[in-house]
């Protein structure tokens, strides 16, 4: 019987880029600029990568790591050239669906240079993601737990 | 990583019982002996002192005697497996970008149109 579960998480990445909008949006929207930087890194290896960037197109990412075979499906939701891309995607761990997600990036012309504003909401499946069984109970308490460690000591 | 498994494990089961979910707490506060920590509870001395076992096999607290004084503290550090996970995958999409940017920098003839 699987333990079910669902963990969320948000995370905002920003970086400043030494290149106009439009060079880091073609970053994003040409497949041989975007496998060079997005697909071929880390040691991975890549089985599969398709991309179709477009609203409403599919970027189809497999390979393994580790020993493991990770696959991504990402589908496009909104495409504003040089300014925003928006995107869900989950992921598998073999046939696990690990997790879904869905990422904003946005690019701010500054001066010669970009900022870019990267979004991303994350739902961990079933704990696939961590190693070992757990009780239901103590998986919420003990992110309430690290939370309420990672503030300021405390009031009272 | 498979070896977080154990780790992650214990964690959750000390962190199982409401008693040591409230020991954690006050210790987040602080430190405290063991008496301190047995205070707000309503246990004997000896429950507190097997439910610190099961905290200190996890990682999650240490404690020294000193004198006939048993001090308890907090060790946040054993949370970090599971916030580990959680973080893997922003650190996974800020190495991501950090090869944008190194990409980026190349001379525009080598980054193909």
């Amino acid at each position: 019987m699987t333990d079910r579960s669902a963990i969320h998480s948000t995370f905002v990445i920003e970086r400043t880029y030494d290149a106009s909008p439009a060079r880091v949006f073609a970053a994003f929207e040409d497949p041989e600029a975007k496998n060079r930087w997005f697909v071929n890194g880390d040691g991975w290896g890549t089985e599969n990568y398709q991309a179709d960037f477009r609203v409403g197109g599919y970027e189809i990412y497999r390979g393994t790591h580790e020993g493991m075979v990770v696959s991504m499906e990402s589908r496009y939701y909104d495409i504003v050239p040089n300014e925003r891309i928006v995107f869900a995607y989950d992921m598998h761990f073999g046939d696990d669906r690990i997790s879904v997600s869905l990422t904003t990036i946005e690019l701010f012309g500054e001066g010669n240079g970009t900022r870019l504003v990267f979004t991303e909401h994350d739902t961990f499946l079933d704990g696939h993601e961590a190693v070992g069984p757990r009780e239901e109970g103590s998986k919420q308490l003990l992110e309430a737990l690290a939370a309420e460690l990672a503030r300021k000591p405390a009031q009272k | 990583m498979l070896n977080q498994g154990a780790t992650l494990d214990r964690v959750f089961q000390a962190l199982a019982d409401p008693s040591r979910r409230a020991m954690v707490e006050r210790l987040s506060r602080g430190s405290a002996s063991v008496s301190e920590l047995a205070r707000p509870l309503d246990m004997t001395l000896a429950g507190v002192v097997q439910h610190l076992q099961v905290l200190e096999a996890s990682g999650l607290v240490r404690s020294e005697k000193v004198g006939r004084v048993r001090t308890c503290r907090i060790e946040p550090s054993a949370l970090t497996p599971v916030e580990q996970w959680i973080g893997e995958r922003r650190t996974s999409w800020e190495r991501g970008l950090d090869r944008l940017g190194e990409f980026l920098n190349e001379p525009e003839s080598e980054q193909g149109k």
